[in-house]
């Protein structure tokens, strides 16, 4: 696990989950995903 | 601010998002989450900063549907991680019992079953000294809330240990002080065995507190009215409970909730039992009963209407005594009417021995240790060997009569076995007396009275009937006894 400082959308994910926002944490997740996969296909 | 987001980061306490989700109760968001993070073996192992896991954070909430995903992976199984107390001690079972939630209690408690040592689990203690059980008993105070108290249940169903101390007292003891109605609900949702320990506690209490007349009334109400079973099985010394136990076990399946139904249930069982008779079995059952109905409370008990279709209380030791009866009345001795006639000696035999053991059994009872009036119990016992000699010299009189003064060797041998048998008795007896075999005893002095009495009804010698023709083909050939060809001469 990372030890550093979180994404603004991780932030907001956790905000999302705080308030129990279904489908607003469904979008982050993918949008998390998203950025994850094009991150590691421009390495 | 790094250079991109991860569903794998932890805040400030080590959490995951999807243990956040499960901590805030965004269940749904959970439960996505955990989709996301099905073989992500670290996601899944990963405890907080207090070392709570997911199992652990799910059971405090209560959410068994995801207790039952997560238990099942095999990360939770390594090093039984599902199992893991946090840093207070306090395991997933302490957590779900401490905050009401029966279905994860029941699911953990079926997975903890099928541990090597489940009953350690179950009693184990957190950082305070306390097992889960007491988080239960904790629950139910200051308001009653029914799911403590079917959590309570099904702990102590699953070995939850009642003698456990806590705090000068014993777990038993704080459950004696709730009202009676919860204690009665408890008692009720109990397996026939737990309601054993249960009742045996309640002895130990009632004895140990005779003041306390609240618990004595509801050790009468679990006792008698709600499990015809415990009851029975309780006041039974321990080696007829064993085998009774270990007989019916398979067979006693219903709740012990609707006392019809489970009379009902029991006259099945008896009306399979190949050791009962009808007519006798009642009697017996109702001196029996009544040794009960007036050791636990003569006026509250409930099923003094039902005597008569209840079970056998005794069920070896009356048995034994049916089996003896049964050989009589197959043989006609009990048959009034017609011609009588006395049984066959093998069978004759079987039946003083059956009565011998069946009383042998009353005699180890572990709750004639209590009592001191051996005495009186002596003189019965005399005088039923007196009257056992006697029919053993009716018989040998009548056979000189009938069959020509020839005894068989074998007759001595039998009435030399009887006489070691009773001496044998006799010190078991002083050793181990007990009031309520009186009327035991008064019970087979009658049965004697009644065999005797019928011996001097004969008007003919011997018949044969199923059970003597069988020995005789048997014996027929090489083993035939010098009686048996006696008896065979003397037959029409």
């Amino acid at each position: 696990m990372q030890a550093r400082e979180p994404h603004y959308l991780e932030n907001t994910l956790r905000e999302a989950i705080d308030n129990n926002h279904f489908e607003y944490a469904k979008g982050l997740i993918k949008l998390i995903k998203k950025k994850m996969a094009c991150l590691l296909g421009q390495a | 601010m790094p250079p991109w987001p991860s569903l794998s980061s932890t805040d400030e306490l080590e959490r995951t998002f999807l243990f956040y989700a499960l901590e805030v109760g965004a269940k749904e968001i959970a439960k996505m989450l955990l989709d996301e993070f099905k073989n992500d073996n670290n996601i899944l192992s990963q405890p907080d900063i207090k070392e709570r896991t997911l199992i652990w954070i799910a059971a405090s909430q209560g959410y068994g549907d995801i207790i039952a995903m997560l238990i099942q992976h095999k990360k939770m199984r390594e090093n039984n991680l599902w199992l893991k107390a946090d840093v207070n001690g306090l395991t997933p079972l302490h957590i779900a019992a401490r905050n009401g939630h029966h279905e994860v209690v029941k699911i953990l408690l079926a997975e903890i079953k099928k541990e090597v040592d489940p009953y350690i689990i179950i009693n184990q203690f957190d950082a305070k000294g306390k097992t889960p059980l007491y988080y239960a008993f904790r629950g139910t105070i200051p308001h009653l809330n029914i799911m403590y108290l079917n959590i309570i249940a099904e702990l102590i169903q699953a070995g939850a240990d009642i003698n456990l101390h806590v705090e000068d007292e014993t777990y038993f003891s704080i459950l004696s002080r709730m009202s009676s109605e919860c204690q009665l609900y408890i008692f009720t949702s109990l397996d026939k065995g737990s309601q054993i320990i249960f009742l045996r506690a309640y002895q130990v209490m009632v004895k140990k507190f005779p003041d306390r007349s609240e618990l004595k009334a509801i050790y009468h109400q679990c006792a008698g009215k709600y499990s015809l079973h415990a009851l029975l099985i309780a006041h039974l010394p321990s080696y007829a409970r064993n085998f009774f136990l270990a007989k019916r076990k398979t067979e006693i399946t219903i709740p012990c909730r609707s006392q019809t139904k489970q009379i009902q249930h029991y006259m099945q069982l008896v009306d399979k039992d190949i050791f009962l008779l009808t007519e006798i079995r009642k009697e017996i059952r109702e001196y029996l009963y009544k040794l009960i109905i007036e050791e636990i409370n003569p006026t509250s008990f409930s099923y003094k209407d039902h005597l008569r279709h209840a079970p056998s209380i005794t069920p070896f030791s009356c048995s034994l005594l049916y089996i003896g009866y049964e050989i009589l009345q197959r043989e006609g001795v009990f048959t009034e009417d017609k011609m009588c006639h006395p049984p066959s000696h093998l069978n004759f035999f079987f039946m003083i021995t059956s009565l011998f053991i069946g009383l042998g059994i009353f005699a180890f009872s572990e709750d004639m240790i209590e009592e001191k009036e051996y005495m009186a119990h002596k003189r019965n016992w005399q005088a039923i060997s007196e009257k056992l000699k006697l029919i053993l010299s009716e018989l040998q009189s009548f056979k000189n009569r009938e069959l020509g003064g020839n005894i068989s060797e074998e007759m001595r041998k039998q009435a030399l076995q009887i006489n070691q048998l009773n001496d044998e008795i006799t010190i078991l007896e002083e050793a181990q007396p007990i009031e309520k075999i009186k009327l035991t005893f008064k019970i087979i002095t009658e049965i004697l009275d009644k065999l005797i009495t019928n011996f001097y009804k004969i008007k003919r010698p011997f018949t044969l009937t199923s059970s003597t023709l069988f020995f005789r083909q048997a014996n027929q050939q090489s083993n035939e006894t010098q009686y048996e060809r006696q008896f065979r001469n003397a037959s029409p």
